[in-house]
């Protein structure tokens, strides 16, 4: 449950339904990758 | 041309779907090896960071080590258990025919309508046969040998493969995504890794305490088969709502057998170590875990119980860990990497 929950809330809810309407989502998040990959200051 | 090639995508997605379902109950083992590959990679790691720096010499350790704990399980709990869930299985009808003659009795000495019983007597005849046959397939669960044997061994073995180089399967996970998506989905896998381990130490702990608590509270009752109700509800608890109501039944049915005070007793017992578990247990175990709503975690227990039967209850924890294990797989490989 708690897997399918992570994948809900980041896939499904933070990516797909906040960026569906964006014309440049697949920047959005590739950005947040970058982001993600960052090593921490 | 693209329409052509978005109809092909349509129907590549439709036949994949389609395999998906009828080799459903395979995935369903498929990823409880990741899950269980996924715990022992933990423990690997454990170990790596300890004292063995080789990653070959702590998987064949950290084997070795779940091998002799199944042992010991098999060779100290598991011939008692099975005895005393057998006569648990025979107790039940009993049970439910003492029951039904004191609806019987009181109805009689109520009413003197014998004809109102009907009722009352089809009901417990339903009630009866529905408990019978669900603690009856759970019997069998456990004695179909052959089938639980040859299920384990794939489990265990291929949880062994995806231990031996969780890299390799990590990223050949990721690859199922489009280019763009790869590096946020492998974050996502690190996101889900964290939650799995959390999860997986908070179910083990209540499991244990709520085995331990059950199995104190019936011994004080005087509840025979003693072991075989702790260990049940111990293992039910890895079923959220539905798991606790079910193990309740068994023990309430023997004490009945002795003292109907008693079966109250035991479903006060049940209900005070429920709410101990969910409100205060759980909160101090789990209190990383992001939780749905509980009617969404009902109804996904119906569905996934009308797909995959009643195992499909037990193993649902497993389903939904499985991404995560192939992802736990891969950042143990990035570690010794």
């Amino acid at each position: 449950m708690v897997v399918l929950q992570v994948w809900i809330k980041e896939l499904l809810v933070e990516d797909i339904l906040n960026n569906w309407q964006q014309p440049n989502a697949v920047k959005i998040i590739t950005d947040k990758a970058d982001r993600a990959s960052q090593p921490p200051e | 041309m693209v329409a052509l090639g978005k109809w092909i995508g349509l129907v590549v997605f439709v036949a994949s779907l389609y395999i998906i379902w009828q080799i459903r109950q395979i995935l369903l083992l498929i990823f409880a090896a990741v899950v269980l590959a996924t715990a022992l990679n933990r423990l690997v790691r454990l170990l790596q960071r300890l004292a063995i720096k080789n990653r070959g010499v702590a998987i064949a350790l950290t084997l070795v080590l779940l091998l002799g704990i199944l042992a010991g399980v098999f060779v100290v709990i598991v011939p008692p258990f099975v005895d005393q869930l057998q006569q648990l299985v025979d107790f039940i009808p009993v049970a439910f025919d003492r029951v039904r003659g004191w609806v019987e009795w009181l109805q009689e000495a109520l009413t003197r309508q014998p004809m109102q019983i009907d009722p009352v007597n089809q009901l417990t005849q339903q009630v009866q046969s529905f408990v019978s046959r669900l603690f009856s397939n759970f019997f069998i669960l456990f004695s179909d040998s052959i089938g639980i044997v040859l299920n384990l061994l794939f489990v265990l073995i291929l949880s062994i493969m995806l231990l031996a180089n969780p890299a390799l399967y990590r990223q050949g996970f990721v690859l199922l995504f489009p280019s763009f998506y790869r590096r946020r989905a492998d974050e996502i896998l690190g996101l889900c890794n964290g939650a799995l381990g959390g999860w997986a130490t908070g179910i083990l702990f209540n499991m244990t305490v709520i085995a331990l608590f059950s199995g104190i509270g019936l011994w004080v009752l005087r509840v025979p088969l003693v072991l075989a109700n702790a260990i049940l509800a111990g293992l039910l608890t890895f079923i959220p709502n539905v798991g606790p109501a079910l193990s309740v039944i068994p023990p309430i049915a023997l004490a009945l057998l002795d003292a109907p005070w008693k079966a109250i007793a035991v479903l006060i017992l049940y209900i005070v170590i429920q709410q101990l578990e969910s409100n205060i247990l759980t909160p101090l175990v789990m209190e990383k875990q992001v939780s749905l709503p509980p009617a969404v975690t009902l109804a996904s227990q119906v569905i996934f119980a009308s797909f995959f039967g009643f195992l499909g209850l037990f193993l649902r924890p497993a389903l939904d860990g499985g991404v995560a294990g192939v992802d736990q797989g891969v950042v143990g490989g990035r570690h010794f990497e």
